[in-house]
């Protein structure tokens, strides 16, 4: 929408036009066009006829909306005096696929401005995803350059890794805003993938835009908005007893250009697979306390007519309990219970004093009250039979825990946008965060005989990015550079048992610190772009590193944010031939070099965090979709990484370090993901569509822990998988129903040690989404 | 004077010691040429940590890799006997493996067993070719196993012996003397320090498994649950163990230090303990131990030791440069604790082996990581490790 003009004369002119419904063939009235990045429009009269007086010559971008429409945004090149143009506009399908005809619309439109960054990024779109049966976390493991690293079944603890930095090295944005849930109780997998528009995949450099910290690489979540009035209800049953239900409603006021929408999303699952014990050689267990099941509601209200484009108020309550499964020891009452309240309120303002300036702002106040029980009195054998406990209460074998954490979040994004010429863009963005967090556990502690657990904390947080977008050479050569500041304080005790104090001190840790990007695209031709970027990437402490658990994990409030320095470079190939087939390949090479990454250590009797790893990780990946016919797509990709510890010495000594320059272990090194789809119009009547789509990864080998004897055996398997899906939809999407086996080989899977993963899935998915009528008064 | 007479009784009791072994005939000795000193190790240098056991030569060999051993969960407990290693995987694991050495100095796998799940394999003693037991610390049971076919044979229940009332005391470290298996248990009242007497239960393994609990609350936690050489006999048949007082958790009022059960006897010697929390030692920063870590009877009442030096920890706890764990000789006849002069290593080392005449250290410091050695007879330390080893030593022992 930003993509602003290139103005190359001072001639002025009329810019006639008439808007035309793509399938009818009919004029439309009361469509609105405007020009992109300039105050100036007009709205189609009866006939669809349209005129913009006193426009200066030059090449433009033409936005034209309409209720019931596909947004369509047009190139046109305006040379003075006068010109007719025809824009037609496809009605919107409830097959999102649909395309216009003339040219992109606005989510194409910002998945093509998206790629055309200077960062390397994998956009997957709703096209892609809304239908599946499988869940989110399937479909990001599916992309160059990203793994999940599951721990078991649905609502399992999941790690996206991306170019081998997993965890919180990666940031997750929800439309632009940080996730970081306090406690993770709100994760990616929980999203319903109806409700996504678009993911983007950011490798090795993020815009400072979206504010946050990490090391290079983010997931930024895009929320689906239709402008018209619909339900979209599906129900999903799977194996292992899993179903997962959402719903969505609706309705927009067009006259008051109001809009209320609620959503409930359901998931629940036994994940009561069959696993092979990593533990007990021979024993096949049947997981049998794994259930999960999660309530996400959410209400938003949005208005449309007043001085910001968009004002959304939304609140939201997300629920979940999760039992935890054992896999060495039959655990059989340990569970965890979450509920979060979160309140939001978004402020858009798209174009502003002549277009100049866009307004983003957000506030949002959420709670989290995550408990953690763990008090039997006794511990469980595989054959169901019980004994006292050898602690005398938990099974987990740290003592009983009934604990309430509660932790209050205030979080704010001011993002403004400052367009200052054609070829200037400035954006200043600060993401504002005040945390507090407040645990709770007497049982614990009466066990203990003293307090470790109640000592509350806080987290202080602003982040704030400049960022300079400039276009040369008629928009072949984008140069984007931005300044980061990374403000962080924690506060926190020093609970550490070993300590014997009985009032422990109180700590803060401050961290205060500049990060910067660089990069750069060059547009070699229309269909072939290059990229280079580098990025200087912080991922600050966060509280449990900061302050231990109270218990065996001791407080280290000396730690330093753990730092990236990454270059990429990479080509992108885009383009549709004769028969409109369409060839995409994107190559990447990176270079990282991270230091002070931080991990868990030890003295041998107690554990902290310290920052100690540093690496440096060279890689590349490979991404090809192709149209192989009509009807028929291919992908492929792969992706190659190798982190290598590159401490000479053993930090703090003058002792040579026994692991340096070897690979760091527990990262996949090399995998591959193929797809292919076959898709055709018509087979079951008008309006239908039919996908069939076929899916295969393979994972290679990679070790445990460092590769240093002939003999190592503590290695993650390689594996190979492979997923089919059937999506039939009726009446333009009207109805969908969608078949899966994922993993049909029931091969084995493990991609975290010793934590097998779910075999052979079936799934089935039913999805019925009913549009309402289009109404031309609502314009927006 | 006081140190002429320490050497003069370090070297007595050494010579007691190696008279006592039988020299081998090397061209009768079918092992002549194997490797005779074992190491574990553990490469701290990743999360997650891993541990190695392998075999070396002997002192010459200078620098120690893994490139040979078998790879194991962190902090490996390992066993000795004749050609065979048994090692245990205590709390990360279930199978206890078993290796042989091999000529070309490699370990190579020759059987394992399956622990009851989750029961932590963390002791264990070989009786003969045919009966050896290892006690399984959270199920509070003792197996009963055959080490040369690695069948379990039976089980020793000890749960009832649980002082809090739980599930389990906590079985560990063990030794065997005249068909009587000594197990001292670590029962926590809180997972990680122990309100609770010593406790060592005493199992007449040659008549019928009949159990008897010694219990003394001058100390708490016996035994180091790490060192298998924590409970060892003396000359006299007299048996002792080192009690950790809760590492240091339990706070001041818990005095760690060795107790002593007579020969013959099912009750602690009510007129022995060497409280080593309270004993101050020329040399080391606050002049206190919290506990010893590791350790080795030799003879004569002298044992060699690792122990923590509490006033070296950072507050909170630097886990990059933090070095705490000492080297020291402990006379348990005069209670006495003397500073060996050996850099200072962090706790995943700070091992003790005996190998030839001289006393192995292994040491993780900031100047080296390896195995140091202090030879009694000469009272001479190596400045820098004699073998310096890819991990830190948490283990060394002899064939």
């Amino acid at each position: 929408m930003l993509a602003f003009v290139s103005v190359t004369a001072q001639k002025h002119g009329i810019l006639r036009g008439t808007i035309i419904d793509a399938k009818s063939d009919r004029p439309l009235q009361k469509a609105t066009i405007k020009v992109a990045g300039a105050d100036i429009g007009a709205i189609s009269d009866d006939n669809g006829m349209f005129q913009i007086k006193n426009l200066e010559s030059g090449n433009y971008i033409m936005i034209c909306s309409s209720i019931g429409y596909e947004t369509v945004t047009q190139a046109v090149h305006f040379a003075g005096m006068s010109m007719d143009i025809t824009i037609k506009m496809a009605p919107v399908s409830n097959e999102l696929s649909a395309v216009n005809v003339n040219g992109l619309n606005a989510e194409q439109a910002e998945v093509k401005k998206t790629k055309e960054n200077v960062m390397p990024v994998t956009v997957i779109t709703a096209k892609e995803m809304e239908n599946r049966a499988g869940n989110l976390n399937e479909i990001l493991a599916r992309q160059a350059g990203v793994q999940i690293r599951l721990s078991g079944g649905l609502g399992s603890d999941a790690r996206i890794s991306v170019r081998g930095l997993e965890g919180k090295r990666v940031q997750i944005f929800l439309d632009g805003n940080p996730l970081n849930t306090p406690d993770g109780s709100l994760g990616l997998n929980d999203l319903p993938v109806q409700i996504i528009e678009r993911i983007e995949i950011y490798k090795g450099a993020v815009p400072a835009y979206l504010g946050g910290d990490g090391l290079g690489s983010a997931v930024n979540v895009i929320f689906k908005h239709r402008d018209v009035s619909y339900i979209d209800a599906s129900i999903s049953r799977q194996s292992y007893n899993t179903q997962l239900s959402n719903l969505i409603v609706k309705k927009t006021f067009d006259k008051q250009g109001i809009e209320v929408g609620v959503g409930v999303f359901d998931t629940r699952s036994d994940n009561n697979y069959v696993m092979k014990s990593p533990y007990q050689p021979g024993l096949r267990i049947e997981r049998d306390h794994d259930k999960y099941h999660s309530l996400l509601a959410a209400v938003a209200v949005k208005f449309h007519k007043l001085w910001f484009d968009e004002i959304e108020i939304e609140g939201a309550y997300v629920g979940n309990r999760k039992q935890i499964q054992g896999i060495q020891q039959n655990i059989q009452h340990a569970e965890t219970k979450g509920q979060s309240y979160v309140g939001l309120i978004n402020f858009t303002r798209k174009n502003f004093a002549g277009g100049k300036l866009g307004l983003k702002y957000n506030l949002l106040l959420s709670k989290f009250d995550v408990r953690f029980i763990d008090t039997s009195a006794y511990s469980y054998n595989w054959d169901g039979t019980r004994i006292p406990s050898s602690i005398g209460k938990g099974e987990l074998g740290n003592g009983p825990n009934l604990s309430t954490n509660l932790q209050r979040d205030l979080r704010q994004r001011f993002n403004l946008d400052y367009r200052i010429n054609r070829d200037f863009t400035l954006n200043f963005n600060n993401t504002f965060r005040r945390v507090s967090s407040d645990p709770e556990d007497d049982v614990g502690n009466a066990f203990l005989g003293k307090n470790v657990y109640n000592y509350p904390g806080s987290l202080l947080n602003s982040i704030t990015g400049l960022t300079l977008e400039s276009r040369f050479l008629d928009e072949r050569l984008l140069i984007s550079t931005a300044l980061k500041n990374y403000y962080n304080v924690v506060d926190g005790f020093n609970t550490s048992i070993y300590l014997n104090n009985s009032i422990p001190d109180k700590l803060r840790n401050t961290t205060n610190e500049l990060g910067y990007t660089a990069g750069l695209r060059y547009s070699i031709s229309k269909s072939f772009l290059a990229k280079a970027s580098y990025e200087k990437g912080l991922r600050l402490p966060n509280n449990t590193e900061l302050f231990g658990d109270g218990v065996l994990i001791t407080p280290t409030t000396t730690l330093r944010p753990e730092i990236a320095h990454n270059y990429n470079v990479g080509l992108v190939f885009d383009e549709k031939n004769r028969n409109n087939r369409r060839l995409q390949i994107e190559a990447n090479a990176f270079y990282m070099n991270v230091d002070n990454l931080i991990q868990l250590s030890g003295n041998g009797l107690t554990l902290g965090y310290v920052n100690y790893t540093k690496a440096n990780i060279k890689g590349a990946d490979l991404d090809i979709k192709y149209d192989v016919t009509k009807n028929v797509f291919a992908g492929f990709n792969a992706t190659y990484q190798v982190l290598t510890d590159i401490n000479r010495l053993i930090p703090a000594t003058s002792v040579p370090n026994p692991s340096y320059n070897l690979q760091i272990p527990n990262t996949p090194q090399l995998f591959f993901n193929w797809n292919a789809e076959y898709h055709k119009r018509g087979i079951l009547g008008h309006g239908s569509n039919t996908r069939l789509m076929y899916d295969g990864s393979f994972v290679a080998e990679y070790n445990y822990g460092f590769k240093i004897s002939v003999y190592d055996n503590f290695v993650i398997p390689s594996y190979l998988t492979h997923t089919i899906s059937l999506e039939q939809s009726l009446q333009e999407s009207k109805y969908t129903i969608t078949a899966e086996v994922n993993n049909i080989s029931g091969k084995e899977i493990l991609n975290n040690y010793n934590q097998p993963l779910p075999g052979r899935t079936f799934r089935i998915k039913l999805r019925m989404l009913l549009m309402g009528k289009a109404n031309h008064d609502h314009v927006h | 004077m006081l140190k002429q007479t320490l050497k003069i009784t370090a070297v007595l009791s050494l010579a007691f010691a190696f008279y006592s072994c039988k020299k081998k005939d090397p061209a009768n000795d079918p092992t002549s040429g194997f490797d005779k000193l074992i190491i574990g190790t553990n490469i701290t240098t990743a999360n997650p940590v891993t541990g190695y056991v392998g075999t070396l030569k002997d002192l010459s060999v200078g620098n120690f890799t893994n490139s040979k051993s078998r790879q194991t969960t962190e902090y490996p407990y390992i066993t000795v006997y004749k050609n065979d290693v048994f090692v245990l995987p205590q709390r990360y694991g279930d199978v206890v493996k078993k290796y042989t050495r091999q000529e070309d100095g490699t370990l190579s796998e020759a059987g394992s067993l399956t622990a009851p799940a989750a029961s932590w394999p963390i002791g264990a003693v070989i009786e003969n070719d045919s009966k050896g037991y290892i006690s399984l610390s959270k199920a509070g049971k003792i197996l009963i196993f055959n080490p040369t076919t690695m069948a379990i044979t039976g089980t020793i229940d000890v749960t009832s012996y649980a002082l809090g009332g739980d599930g389990s005391p906590d079985p560990n470290i063990m030794a065997l003397k005249n068909g009587k298996l000594y197990v001292a248990c670590s029962q926590t009242s809180n997972y990680f320090t122990s309100s609770y007497p010593v406790q060592v239960l005493i199992i007449d393994v040659a008549n019928g498994n009949t159990i008897t609990s010694a219990t003394d609350n001058r100390s708490f936690w016996a035994g180091s649950i790490n060192e298998q050489h924590s409970i060892f006999f003396d000359e006299s048949g007299d048996m002792y163990v080192y009690c950790v007082a809760s590492y240091g958790f339990g706070g001041s009022d818990q005095k760690s230090g060795f107790l002593r059960i007579k020969n013959g006897q099912t009750t602690f010697d009510p007129s022995y303990f060497f409280n080593t929390a309270d004993y101050t030692i020329a040399g080391i920063p606050g002049g206190k131990l919290d506990y010893l870590q590791k350790m080795r009877y030799i003879s004569g009442g002298i044992v060699y030791s690792t122990g923590n030096v509490y006033a070296l920890a950072s507050n909170p706890p630097n886990y990059v440069s933090d070095r705490t764990y000492g080297s020291f000789k402990v006379d348990l006849i005069n209670k006495t604790i003397t500073k060996l002069n050996i850099p200072y290593s962090n706790g995943y080392a700070a091992s003790v082996g005996l190998f030839e005449n001289k006393i192995l250290f292994g040491i993780a410091g900031t100047s080296g990581v390896g195995i140091y050695t202090f030879d009694p007879a000469t009272n001479t330390i190596s400045t820098n490790p004699v073998i310096t080893t890819q991990g830190d030593p948490n283990v060394i022992e002899t064939f």
